[in-house]
């Protein structure tokens, strides 16, 4: 896996990928063919609301489904290897926490509180850089430093139950960076974090990313974050692909109903309740989801075509691509 | 009621549509016939449990239609058939006296489920009361409790109950006040974890808030929460008592002859196990059976009803 | 007219680290028919200040007037009475319903506790009217909690909190466990509500842009106590307490050209053992010697109140 991907092209490509789950109650439709292209070197932001699959996809890539997950078609190209033709152990050893590494919402659970911060992030050095005590521990160190922790040498002995969120969650990324990983999956990263706390994070992960030339696949379900931080936004929908396109091209021109309808639902967009749109109904369950676009009972654009045929993403611009039928004729 | 004064643009989204609400409702129609489903298709996953369930209903069946199932009176003696091998006539022999096993069995049903039954009742009043009391008030009331409870687990429960059942005097009833008086600290143990836990919950503080006295607050929000838990901990007793009140039969207290009690079954089989076992086997293999069959419903049930715990 | 004031009011917990000053000397209004946001992050008391207010939590010190008379010491019976005239919406709608009680069972509790509905028929009606006004419809009085969505859910927890057409409500994080698009819709309901009904709400969130589109007033906590307070637009449009500042600076806007400017350095203190002095100053750019030494009061200066020592 020592290939080296160039600056703009594509590190993982999902291609089609189609994914059940088994449930007593049913067979629960989470992703229908969905296509995401992250490109070396960029911030690619994925939104969605509760059940759209974003998380889900982010767990296919590393191969850490649940036993009742049925992939039923699709890659995942990392590197131009389908992961999904990958053996497990390959996958484990090679890829998770070594190619790619990512890091969840709840920093208090991903880290065992039974070792000090310093001796985890140790674990990844030892692993994958190298083998002598003191010269791993001057790394971590490093590392720590790197991700601005106030005083690394303290934070190094420090047990995760002393560390506050926002700590944690910096230890996560010097973990990662420690691994010398090329591609971070975050999921929902900063849900759990105060406002400041977010701020002083989101800074970090920018600047590593632009110091390493990391590419980033920055999952959420806050706009004001993904503008933030991300070049590019894909939009999901009750495990469809809605749109993808460049951050300034999505708040400025964005082309699917679902995606303008979210959008007019933030506050900061609308700054007085009058102002905000809603879109009406629910997010469908998906054990027996809306046929066609998934979205078509919540659109006021919808036709017949909608209901029978899933829209396929057509280019808008360069950079810019909308799964709708109708995109054209939508103000 | 008045009108809203709303504008035409919002009137459209003040509510849900009302077209999507119709999808919504027949959806979950669907969604409530399948969550009961959902708690029996656990449970019919469970072999074990079905198997448990299948004995439990033969056991109600054949206390309920003694008269009808049993070959012969119970109580009839005959001096000509004493200790009789299995045969056609007797299915499962005769007992000392010539009174038929099989009938004696299935007549034994009603007094296991007699004794089964009230026995629950009688620790389960003592132990859902005291371990709401002692959930609820917290503090020192739940020092005191808890302390009781730790005393009475200390007991050994036969001799308990068996001075308990002399002192009360012999027969049925006072083995299953002794019982019951031993076993209630299992109910009052998980009910006051159950109240503990369910205090923390935040639909409790809204209950709090909207001005429900402590009475409701037990009644209406607590116990209609901890009833599965406690129907879990009544079909694992119930068998438990059983075993206690068949081995204190078994010692000579409690069901006197002529009832027909497995326990006192097996107590007469055992004296003559040597040349005629049939007697004591099948006394104790009604017992064992029926034992295991309300084990395993529970177990089944704790799965079915909490699957977070059980196994998937 | 106030309808809620407090005076130096103080809730502290015992905890094994020592006292938590949750809430450490905060006075605050509610005026009659407004909506005052109180923001903060984690730690900074705004949920016990809602709680408190509401007499769900006994205060450690200082005063609650409600309507102008004292609340501060009532009994609970007297607390369970106000409960007609001030309630509470929490954050999570799925925890705060007793998964045992159906949408008829949470809502017919506030009327049956108050007393104020003399028929079944009654009862039925008012809920119904109750539901509307929600968004919901009849047919949802016979679902569990878990038969509905969480934007449903919590349509029934404010149903519950405003069928007695209360004066106050405190909204604890409202929306904060729901999706953005179901978000706006309870914002509009509850913005709908509030005149319909005549409430004064107290919204909290730690969603500055949520409460700037809901906020008359605005109320700005750190550690426990009340930093800056005044007329909701004023303060976004300039903030003057350096944290108010620096924390508005922090919030990233949904508009690609617009960045977060500048950050907070450290973390919030432990409100275990508070700084001696402000609480802010050791993060605070301005800081001078008297900062460290005296805790600034909540005074008047620029049509808001703020605590600061620059200010004066």
């Amino acid at each position: 896996m020592c290939t080296k991907v160039n600056k703009g092209e594509p590190i993982l490509k999902i291609e089609d990928l189609e994914l059940d789950f088994l449930t007593e109650e049913g067979t629960v439709k989470a992703l229908d063919g969905i296509n995401i292209t992250v490109k070396q070197g960029e911030i690619h932001g994925l939104i969605g609301e509760t059940g759209c699959g974003k998380s889900v996809t982010s767990l296919a890539t590393l191969g850490l489904l649940s036993q009742n997950a049925r992939i039923r078609n699709g890659k995942i190209y990392y590197k131009g290897k389908d992961l999904l033709k990958m053996k497990k152990d390959k996958i484990r050893k090679e890829i998770r926490g070594n190619e790619i590494s990512m890091i969840f919402q709840d920093p208090g659970s991903s880290l065992n509180p039974a070792y000090t911060s310093g001796n985890q992030v140790m674990e990844s050095v030892v692993l994958y850089q190298t083998d002598n005590k003191n010269e791993s521990k001057r790394i971590v160190l490093d590392e720590l430093d790197r991700v601005k922790l106030p005083d690394p040498e303290d934070v190094f002995d420090k047990y995760p139950h002393h560390l506050s969120g926002g700590m944690k969650q910096r230890v996560m990324i010097a973990m990662m960076l420690a691994c010398k990983s090329e591609l971070l999956i975050a999921d929902e990263p900063t849900t759990a974090l105060d406002v400041s706390i977010q701020a002083q994070f989101l800074k970090v992960l920018d600047e590593l990313q632009e110091e390493y030339d990391l590419s980033l696949l920055y999952i959420t379900h806050d706009m004001a974050v993904v503008s933030e931080i991300c070049d590019i936004v894909t939009v999901m929908y009750a495990g469809q692909i809605a749109e993808t396109a460049d951050v300034n091209e999505l708040f400025k021109d964005p082309k699917h109903p679902y995606t303008i309808g979210l959008i007019h639902s933030v506050p900061g967009i609308e700054t007085s309740i009058e102002g905000f749109k809603t879109i009406p109904g629910t997010v469908p369950r998906l054990i027996n989801p809306p046929s066609g676009c998934r979205f078509n009972p919540r659109c006021e654009y919808a036709e017949e075509k909608c209901k029978n045929e899933k829209p396929q993403l057509e280019e808008v611009s360069e950079d810019h691509e909308v799964a709708c039928h109708f995109w054209r004729e939508i103000e | 009621m008045e009108n809203d004064e709303v504008n035409d643009d919002d009137e459209k989204y003040f509510g849900e549509d009302t077209e999507l609400l119709e999808e919504e409702i027949k959806d979950l129609k669907e969604k409530k016939k399948s969550q009961l489903n959902v708690y029996w298709m656990r449970f019919k996953r469970n072999k074990l449990a079905l198997a448990g369930l299948g004995i439990v209903i033969a056991l109600i069946i054949a206390a309920i239609f003694a008269p009808l199932l049993a070959p012969y009176d119970p109580y009839s003696t005959d001096a000509t058939s004493t200790r009789v091998e299995p045969s056609l006539e007797h299915p499962f022999g005769t007992d000392q006296v010539g009174r038929d096993t099989l009938s004696r069995l299935i007549y034994g049903s009603r007094i296991a489920l007699l004794i089964g039954v009230l026995i629950v009742a009688v620790a389960g009043s003592i132990g859902v009361t005291l371990g709401l009391v002692a959930g609820v008030m917290g503090g020192w009331v739940d020092e005191v409790i808890m302390r009781v409870v730790d005393a009475f687990m200390a007991f050994p429960i036969l001799v308990f109950a068996a001075a308990l059942a002399v002192a009360l005097g012999m027969g049925l009833y006072p083995v299953i006040i002794a019982v019951g008086l031993i076993i209630w600290t299992r109910f009052a143990r998980v009910v006051r974890g159950d109240v503990i836990s369910l205090k923390q919950e935040q639909f409790i503080e809204g209950a709090y808030a909207i001005g429900e006295s402590k009475w409701n607050l037990v009644t209406k929000y607590y116990l209609p929460n901890i009833l599965p838990s406690i129907a879990v901990v009544g079909t694992i007793i119930l068998p438990q008592a059983l075993i206690y009140s068949a081995t204190l039969s078994f010692l000579g207290i409690g069901a006197q002859e002529p009832t027909a009690s497995w326990g006192l079954m097996v107590r007469a089989g055992s004296r003559y196990l040597g040349f005629y076992p049939y007697q004591a086997i099948f006394s104790g293999l009604a017992i064992i059976i029926t034992v295991l069959g309300f084990n395993f419903i529970g177990d089944g049930l704790r799965d079915a009803l909490d699957p977070v715990r059980g196994g998937k | 007219m106030n309808i809620v004031e407090t005076e130096d009011l103080k809730k502290f917990f015992s905890s094994k680290k020592g006292t938590v000053k949750a809430v450490n000397g905060v006075s605050i209004n509610v005026r009659e028919g407004e909506t005052l946001g109180i923001v903060g992050e984690s730690g900074c008391g705004k949920t016990t200040l809602g709680k408190t207010i509401l007499k769900l939590l006994q205060p450690t010190g200082g005063k609650i007037y409600f309507n102008g008379e004292d609340i501060t010491n009532c009994n609970e019976k007297e607390r369970r009475k106000l409960t007609k005239k001030m309630n509470i919406v929490f954050q999570d709608p799925a925890a705060s319903l007793n998964p045992q009680m159906t949408v008829y069972d949470h809502l017919r509790r506030p009327l049956e506790i108050h007393n104020v509905v003399d028929s079944e028929d009654d009862k039925i009606r008012r809920i119904i009217d109750i539901l509307n006004v929600m968004g919901l419809k009849a047919e949802h009085m016979i679902r569990f909690p878990h038969e509905l969505s969480g934007g449903q859910k919590q349509r029934v927890c404010i149903a519950r909190a405003m069928c007695l057409e209360p004066d106050f409500l405190v909204l604890d994080e409202p929306t904060s466990a729901l999706d953005v698009s179901v978000q706006s819709k309870i914002l509009k309901l509850l913005e709908r509500a509030k005149n319909k009904f005549d409430v004064s709400y107290m919204f909290i969130s730690h969603n500055i842009n949520l409460v700037r589109s809901i906020s008359d007033r605005l109320g700005v906590m750190y550690l426990g106590k009340l930093v800056e307070l005044g007329q909701a637009d004023e303060i976004f449009e300039n903030p003057e307490h350096p944290y108010t500042k620096a924390l508005f600076k922090s919030v990233p806007q949904p508009d690609p050209d617009q960045k977060i400017k500048a950050q907070l350095t450290g973390q919030v203190p432990s409100p275990v053992n508070p700084p001696k002095g402000c609480a802010f100053a050791p993060r605070c750019s301005l800081s001078e010697s008297v900062c460290e030494r005296d805790n600034p009061d909540l005074i008047a200066a620029y049509g808001r109140k703020i605590a600061c020592h620059r200010f004066k």
